[in-house]
């Protein structure tokens, strides 16, 4: 409670408000000071008192095998897992709590940190919540509660800044890259103001959406966007901005957002590739369901890894369904509970490493050392097959 | 060198502390997670403007925070293991960092102070010669900053270094 009172202090805040649920980035190790501040609250007696998901560990539980760091970094990694569950937190190691079953509702307070989790709750699902951290999302959970100030007051969540989007493309199989670059430009525009984008396909779904809100939290502190038309608290522009008018607009066409591609992208058409990687955030049902749908219309095996980031709730479906074992004998591997960017598992992470996440673009070349092919699904599909970088058209 | 106390600027703390160090500018705003090394107390994000700036023991002025919400975890390891910058000066205020900087006090009682300025004193200390040395005093809300002159130039290696420059100036600040 102290560390909340002095956060409360350092954001200005005069009075805390209770919360209905938190999602906690904590599991992470990030170094002693991970495993200090939990063991401390354990030590303490501490235990969470709302519903409280995790986001990814270090380590895949499910897949332990697949790690290929330290056995020293590795003990620290799962004792610091094994402490959250311990303070009473659900183990579900995902970065996409808004694909389990029971997920916030709109209008909601609650404490969630993970970028990519923040700007989907408040944007797309229009639960309230602060960007919130590593520390204060458990002390908050502990304590139920958080200082009343930013998002959860909604006179702060009107949009200032709009971003009028032309000739986006439409062809449903292909466009999943554009709303990752369409994040992209918006978190190196938006400097710290809301964004109100016009424009999108009125048939826009949730998982391009992740895309969209984990790319803008990457290159820029995104944590709230409305979609005119597409998200709940922007049925039209007018509503969106609150009534006011934008502080400024920013034009994307198709040229900025193929420019936005090639600065990410490293590889051209032909290149050796190393392995495909996607699931960044966390692969959901229905990008498995379109995965498989790829892999059936050109049959044959995969010449590379073909790693499929998910979690391990996403995954229990799955193997229920049968499509967990059709999809590995299609030569698919799943990583659960942990993400291939965050921690050593790719067998071969040096080379070019084909992904269509806009995240994963923007992380991995600085945490593994990989060098990013930049495509669609169904370019990683091609590519995977064919052991080589192929785009379309 | 005498200590200059810079007039009327308008900062607010954020988190206790104080420190001395040369200011650090940033260009942009900077996710620790992933875009600063903690061993090295380097910036490492290949696309941010000042990759390879040493940030250890200086002055960070910083507009905002960007990026992961696990920021907050290296910080506070980088306090851990002494590679922080002594200081932080934001523009925007920034949950994240502050709480890397209060989690490090409350665990290990170090303390990092973080101060938000406002426009104009953010503009005045931008204007500042580069590597100037400064020294923060945050308490209780209450914030001084105060201006101990130019780096001498035989301190002033460039902070936008290539890495594997070894002769970086390390360690000004009183994190200890």
């Amino acid at each position: 409670m102290r560390i909340l009172a002095r956060s409360a202090a350092a954001l200005g805040a005069t009075r805390f408000i209770d919360i209905e649920c938190a999602h906690i980035d904590g599991c992470l190790y990030h170094g002693q000071a991970s495993l200090d501040f939990v063991e401390r609250l354990l030590r303490d007696g501490g235990r969470v008192a709302v519903p409280t998901t995790l986001n990814v560990g270090s380590l895949d539980l499910i897949h332990p095998e697949l790690f290929r760091g330290s056995r020293a970094v590795e003990a620290q990694a799962r004792r610091l897992m094994r402490a959250h569950v311990e303070l009473g937190c659900e183990p579900t190691f995902t970065c996409a709590p808004y694909q389990m079953q029971r997920r916030p509702r709109f209008g909601q307070h609650i404490a969630w940190a993970e970028s990519n989790a923040i700007v989907f709750a408040n944007s797309v699902i229009g639960a309230r919540t602060n960007r919130y951290g590593d520390f204060i999302d458990l002390c908050a959970a502990i304590t139920g509660r958080v200082p009343y100030c930013g998002l959860h007051d909604p006179e702060n969540r009107r949009g200032e800044i709009v971003f009028e989007v032309r000739e986006f493309p439409a062809d449903p199989d292909s466009r999943d890259v554009w709303y990752a670059m369409l994040g992209l430009v918006i978190g190196q525009e938006s400097q710290g103001r809301i964004p109100v984008i016009a424009g999108l396909p009125e048939n826009t779904n949730e998982d391009e959406l992740k895309a969209l809100g984990a790319a803008s939290a990457s290159t820029g502190s995104v944590a709230l966007f409305h979609a005119v038309g597409i998200t709940p608290e922007a049925p039209d522009l007018d509503a969106a901005l609150g009534g006011r008018p934008p502080v400024s607009r920013v034009l994307v066409d198709s040229g900025r957002l193929r420019a936005a591609r090639a600065s990410i992208n490293s590889a051209a058409p032909g290149d050796p590739l190393s392995a495909v990687s996607v699931g960044t955030p966390h692969f959901s049902l229905g990008e498995f369901a379109v995965l498989e749908r790829l892999l059936d219309e050109a049959p044959g095996s995969l010449a590379v890894d073909f790693y499929v980031n998910t979690s391990r709730d996403t995954l229990l479906q799955l193997e229920r369904s049968g499509s967990a074992a059709r999809l590995r004998e299609k030569g698919v591997a799943f990583v659960a509970d942990t993400c291939t960017y965050i921690t050593p598992i790719l067998k071969r992470a040096t080379g070019l490493v084909m992904t269509n996440s806009g995240k994963w673009a923007h992380y991995a070349p600085t945490n593994i050392g990989a060098t990013v092919a930049y495509g669609s699904l169904r370019e990683c599909v091609r590519s995977a097959r064919s052991g080589r970088v192929c785009f379309d058209g | 060198m005498a200590e200059l106390a810079l007039p009327n600027l308008n900062c607010t703390a954020l988190v206790d502390g104080e420190a001395t160090g040369r200011c650090v500018l940033l260009r942009e705003p900077l996710s620790f997670w992933g875009g600063f090394d903690v061993q090295c107390g380097k910036i490492i994000e290949r696309s941010h403007a000042d990759v390879g700036a040493v940030l250890t023991g200086g002055i960070l002025l910083m507009s905002g925070g960007k990026g992961s919400s696990s920021s907050a975890s290296v910080l506070a390891e980088a306090i851990r293991i002494g590679t922080a910058p002594s200081a932080i000066i934001l523009l925007h205020r920034d949950l994240v960092v502050a709480l890397g900087c209060i989690v490090a006090s409350e665990l290990y009682g170090m303390d990092v102070p973080v101060v938000l300025a406002d426009v104009t004193a953010w503009d005045r200390l931008c204007a500042l010669p580069p590597h100037s040395m400064l020294t923060v005093r945050a308490r209780a809300a209450l914030c001084e900053v105060l201006f101990d002159g130019p780096r001498d130039r035989g301190d002033d290696l460039g902070n936008r270094a290539e890495s594997g420059n070894g002769g970086l100036p390390r360690g000004q600040g009183d994190h200890g």
